[in-house]
């Protein structure tokens, strides 16, 4: 465990110096975060920096590295100027993310874009770190949603560029197909699916918008202005996603014995209620109709809605055209 | 608070530390920062000489220090190497400025976006277990490239946001225990709960690899008490520890061509349950387009058939697509096979009330 940790320490060290030489004056939150740190460890990491040197340790030869009004500077590199090449998990854990996205399936931009940057840090490495990513990325892989990869790259563009975008988006919620002009702010993948940050001008707020549901994207040429304070995409798209806990609207499902065994493991126990004949409640607020048909209906008939009524009358309404449609074929 | 700088507070300068112990850490910089601005390999003997408080006498406790140095050096990534003497040079340690460096890569802007946007889904995948490794990856790529990433100086952030509970703590303990038998190739014991069969078992798995699918992690290997390659889902771990014997030996071999990705199912129609059925599925628009890009590149081929479309692709599990299938109600009419339309039907029959199986 101490190993591990002097390594890391020494991995950070060996980067945050050259970093620093590049970036002079970098503020030292920035820092931190870019290394993952708190400024309590980074503090530590400087105060450690300062005494490192080469025989005989006269100041010439000293790493000259300090940190004045919140901001660090290095005046003596001491041949530290250039960032370590990759290591062995460096290169295998941008293999597991990135690979996925280079099968042999998968085409269009994206795809082609990261069999090239594979290729390239591949060729970069020793021959021995070579064969030894070859191995191991093939045996870990983060695998997430496929079918958007155009949209991907072009997004990002737009992104750093700050230029607004033209969509065609098909809501799943009030399913139905609007257009309206976006400020993408960010690309967050959550439990393997992709989501675009963006603010809407039509809704004028910040929205999170399905990837898979963007029927047209096209980039214009507005450039427009950073949004005023600072948003974390990832932690906004986990918000809007949760599901709340309590709210104006209850919806109440029941899940019968067979499902219910499921349902007791997906869902806290907080939202479940017994039946007492082996049957489960489940319930749900404010979330879209739209929404609580489909989960039902997923469920083949091992769940009903118990509340509200109505929407359980929508759904065997649905249910009876459904089975008409079957019967007399197509 | 602005730290003391060298040279202004009299830093020692005869040699290193009249303390007794210091910082690891700064002694290996120290080392790296000698061998990065030595003219010719340095002898060991150098080395001991230079840090006297460090090695001491030179005798077998500082060799053993040194040589577990060596070895943090080479772990951190530190190309160390040695030179044999002859009559041109001197013997020696000495670390290659070139290898050291991270080489010149000339990656175009969009495969650096392509390495941010899929470093970032695997951070956002949670308890990914190289996680740092990444993140210093995706750094060094920048700083080398000289061009930095929007949302480049968050990855840190991010990664700081998912260590909350414990459940995510013993899932990152496991996926990294897992993560280093796979690496040394050593098998593991482990207490498993089969959902299905309602029942818990222990055995023996040769751990061939880590896959991540929408959020939740699967270990496969060769399962001992199967004799099969086994997929098992990190969440029924109930017990894991690697074999403690001959840690320097690997236990088994990984299969010739073996890819993790090959043998976890993306969506459930993909686990192989039976022969591959062609599935044809006429979706009415816009759920089409949707429904095509959610299948991804499954979708064989896509038919116009008027406003609707009609997509095709093979399935192992007809029992494991019902869910989409139904999740899509009236935009989407089963067209082939016939055992899916009956299945299909069956359960609006049900949601109709009309029972009926």
């Amino acid at each position: 465990m101490a190993r591990v940790a002097i390594q890391e320490r020494l991995r950070n060290a060996l980067f945050l110096v050259p970093y620093v030489v590049r970036n002079r004056g970098v503020s030292v939150s920035d820092l931190a975060q870019r290394l993952g740190m708190t400024r309590q460890q980074l503090g530590r990491e400087l105060a450690m920096l300062i005494m490192v040197g080469r025989p005989p340790f006269t100041p010439d030869l000293m790493l000259e590295i300090y940190e004045e009004e919140d901001r660090v500077y290095v005046d003596l590199n001491q041949s530290l100027d250039r960032p370590p090449a990759l290591n062995a998990f460096e290169v295998v854990a941008l293999a597991a993310a990135a690979g996925p996205y280079a099968d042999e399936r998968r085409h269009g931009d994206a795809a082609t874009a990261v069999r090239v940057a594979l290729e390239k840090i591949t060729r970069s490495l020793p021959e021995e770190l070579r064969d030894w990513m070859e191995r191991l990325s093939k045996q870990m892989a983060i695998l997430t949603e496929e079918g958007v990869d155009s949209y991907l790259t072009l997004l990002q563009r737009a992104i750093e560029e700050r230029l607004e975008v033209e969509l065609r988006y098909y809501s799943a919620s009030r399913d139905v197909v609007s257009e309206r002009t976006v400020r993408p702010y960010g690309l967050v993948n959550r439990n393997g699916l992709w989501y675009l940050v963006a603010w809407c001008t039509l809704r004028q707020q910040v929205l999170v918008f399905r990837l898979t549901r963007i029927l047209q994207a096209q980039v214009s040429e507005r450039i427009f202005d950073p949004p005023q304070e600072e948003l974390n995409c990832q932690q906004f798209v986990a918000e809007r996603l949760a599901i709340p806990e309590l709210g104006e609207n209850e919806y109440v499902i029941r899940f019968s014995p067979a499902a219910a065994r499921w349902i007791r493991q997906k869902w806290p126990a907080e939202r479940l209620q017994e039946t007492g004949d082996g049957s489960l409640d489940l319930a749900l607020y404010d979330v879209s109709e739209e929404f609580v048909l489909s989960f039902v209906a997923s469920y083949a008939g091992e769940a009903r809605i118990v509340e509200p009524a109505n929407l359980a009358a929508r759904l065997a309404e649905e249910a009876g055209q459904m089975l008409d449609l079957y019967q007399t074929g197509s | 608070m602005p730290g003391p700088r060298p040279g202004t507070t009299g830093n020692s300068l005869a040699g290193k530390g009249n303390r007794q112990r210091r910082d690891r850490a700064e002694r290996l910089l120290d080392l790296v920062t000698l061998l990065l601005n030595a003219t010719r390999p340095v002898s060991r003997e150098e080395i001991f000489a230079a840090f006297p408080d460090d090695y001491q006498d030179g005798g077998a406790a500082a060799e053993r220090m040194f040589e577990r140095d060596k070895a943090d050096l080479l772990a951190a990534g530190v190309p160390l190497e040695y030179q044999r003497g002859d009559e041109f040079d001197s013997e020696g340690y000495f670390v290659d400025r070139q290898r050291y460096a991270m080489p010149e890569l000339d990656l175009a802007p969009e495969e650096l976006a392509m390495l941010f946007m899929t470093g970032a889904a695997a951070l956002d995948a949670g308890s990914f277990p190289l996680s740092r490794a990444l993140i210093m990856a995706l750094n060094k790529i920048t700083l080398a490239a000289g061009r930095d990433m929007a949302g480049a100086a968050m990855l840190g952030r991010q990664h700081g946001v998912d260590t909350a509970g414990t459940a995510a703590l013993r899932l990152q303990e496991r996926l990294k225990l897992l993560h280093e038998a796979i690496a040394a190739r050593k098998k593991v014991m482990m207490a498993y709960y089969s959902f299905w069969r309602g029942e818990q078992t222990r055995r023996w798995v040769d751990p061939y690899g880590l896959c991540c699918v929408h959020g939740s992690w699967f270990l496969v290997g060769r399962c001992h008490l199967r004799d099969a390659i086994r997929v098992f889902h990190l969440d029924r771990i109930t017990g894991l520890e690697k074999n403690p014997l001959n840690p320097q030996q690997a236990d088994f071999q990984v299969p010739e061509g073996f890819r993790v990705r090959d043998h976890v199912a993306r969506h459930p129609w993909q686990i192989r349950a039976h022969e591959p059925l062609t599935v044809r599925l006429r979706f009415l628009p816009p759920v089409a387009e949707v429904a095509a890009k959610e299948l991804g590149p499954l979708v064989e081929r896509v038919e116009e058939d008027g406003p609707a479309r009609v997509l095709q692709l093979q399935v192992t599990y007809l029992e494991g697509i019902l869910p989409t299938v139904l999740w899509y109600r009236q935009r989407v009419e089963v067209l082939e096979p016939e055992q899916l339309r009956q299945m299909t039907q069956a359960a609006w029959s049900r949601l109709a009330g009309r029972g009926g199986d």
